[in-house]
C-alpha cells in the first residue's frame, strides 16, 4: 500500500472520530496527526524505506490506534457536556437574558394579530376599510414570524437572528401609549444587537 | 461506551495510575532532557521508543495520542504549538512540542525505580 492512500485513510478516520466534539480539540487532534503523518513520511525518505512497506506502518499505526482513538473521543464528548453542563449561571443569563423581551414582543405580536383578525370578522359589516385591517393583521403575524425565526436560528446565525428580532420588535415601539410592550421591544432589540456583537461566528476552526 | 459493555467499566483505569504506554514515554521523555533535548514531538518520541525498546513497530496513533493527553492532563507533560513561521520555513506543518514538567520527572524516577525501563541502546545512555 502506498504511504499516501494510508495517510489518507488515516486523516479520513481523524476527520470521522473527532466529529462532534470541542471544534479546538478537534482541529488541534487533526494537527497533531498531520504533523505525525508528514514526519513518517520524511523518515521514511531518509531510510529508503520501501513506499509500500511504509504506507502498511502508517496503516497499521491507525488500525491499531482505533480503540484508543475510541475511548479518547468518548472522553472528550463526556469533558464536553458536563463542561457545558456546569456553564455558570451568570454566563448562562448574560447571554440568554434578551430571549425573555424577544419572546414577549413575539406573543404581543401574535396577540394583535388576532385581534385585528377577531375585529375583522367581528365588524366585517361595518367596517369601511376592510383592506387595511387585513393588512395590518397580516402584518402583526409577520414580525411574530420574524422574531420566532430569529429565535430559532440564533445559535446558527446570530447575525441573521439578530436582524429578524429587531424587524419583529421595531412596530412595538410604536405603540408608545402602551408603555410595556415599547419598553419590551427596546430590550429585545437591545438584546439581539448585543447577540449579534458577541455571539461566536459559526465557521470551523481553523486547523 | 461502558453503559453498554459494562466490562469496560470495570477496566477503567484507577485514577493517578500510569499504564506501561505512558510510563515508558514519560521515561524516555526524561532521558532525553537530560541529553540535552528538552521538546518532543509525538513521532519523535514514537521512534524514541521504537529505537529503546527496539520494537519493528511504531507505537500507534490513538494509543500514543491518547497517552500524551493523559499525561498532560495529569500534569506531568505540559505542550505548546510549536511557532508558525519555524514550520514554514521548514516547509512542513506545526508540530505540537512536549516537555516533562518538575512532576513529571519524579514521577518517572519513581517509576523507574519500581520497574526498570529496558536497557537502552549503546549510545543512548544519559550523559
Amino acid at each position: 500500500m502506498r504511504i499516501e492512500l494510508a495517510s489518507a485513510v488515516t486523516r479520513s478516520w481523524v476527520r470521522l472520530y473527532t466529529r462532534r466534539i470541542d471544534a479546538d480539540v478537534r482541529a488541534s487532534r487533526i494537527a497533531e496527526i498531520e504533523s505525525d503523518l508528514w514526519e513518517h513520511r520524511r523518515e521514511t525518505e531518509e531510510a529508503g524505506t520501501d513506499p509500500s512497506d511504509a504506507g502498511l506502518q502508517v496503516l497499521a499505526r491507525c488500525l491499531a490506534g482505533m480503540p484508543a482513538d475510541l475511548a479518547w473521543r468518548s472522553g472528550a464528548a463526556r469533558r464536553a457536556r458536563s463542561s457545558r453542563r456546569r456553564e455558570p449561571m451568570n454566563d448562562l443569563i448574560r447571554r440568554s437574558w434578551w430571549l425573555v423581551p424577544a419572546v414577549l414582543v413575539g406573543l404581543f405580536d401574535v396577540m394583535l394579530f388576532l385581534a385585528q383578525l377577531t375585529h375583522f370578522f367581528g365588524l366585517m359589516e361595518f367596517e369601511p376599510r376592510v383592506g387595511t385591517r387585513l393588512a395590518a393583521s397580516a402584518a402583526w403575524l409577520l414580525f411574530a414570524v420574524c422574531i420566532a425565526a430569529g429565535l430559532a436560528l440564533r445559535d446558527r446565525r446570530p447575525q441573521r437572528a439578530g436582524v429578524l428580532v429587531i424587524v419583529g420588535s421595531v412596530p412595538a415601539l410604536l405603540l408608545v401609549w402602551m408603555v410595556v410592550p415599547p419598553l419590551l421591544g427596546v430590550a429585545a432589540i437591545v438584546g439581539a444587537i448585543y447577540h449579534m456583537t458577541t455571539a461566536p461566528s459559526p465557521t470551523r476552526a481553523p486547523a | 461506551m461502558g453503559r453498554y459493555l459494562p466490562i469496560l467499566a470495570r477496566m477503567r483505569r484507577k485514577k493517578g495510575v500510569l499504564i506501561p504506554i505512558e510510563a515508558a514515554i514519560l521515561r524516555c521523555a526524561v532521558d532525553l532532557q537530560r541529553r540535552g533535548e528538552p521538546e518532543f514531538h509525538g513521532f519523535f518520541i514514537a521512534k524514541e521508543l521504537r529505537d529503546r525498546d527496539e520494537a519493528r513497530r511504531l507505537t500507534a496513533h490513538g494509543t500514543l495520542y491518547k497517552a500524551l493527553d493523559r499525561l498532560e492532563k495529569a500534569g506531568l507533560v505540559q505542550s505548546r504549538w510549536e511557532d508558525p513561521e519555524t514550520a514554514a520555513s521548514e516547509r512542513r506543518p506545526r508540530r505540537r512540542l512536549y516537555q516533562v514538567t518538575g512532576l513529571g520527572e519524579r514521577v518517572a524516577t519513581e517509576s523507574l525505580r519500581v520497574s526498570p525501563s529496558p536497557r537502552p541502546k549503546p549510545g543512548l545512555e544519559p550523559a
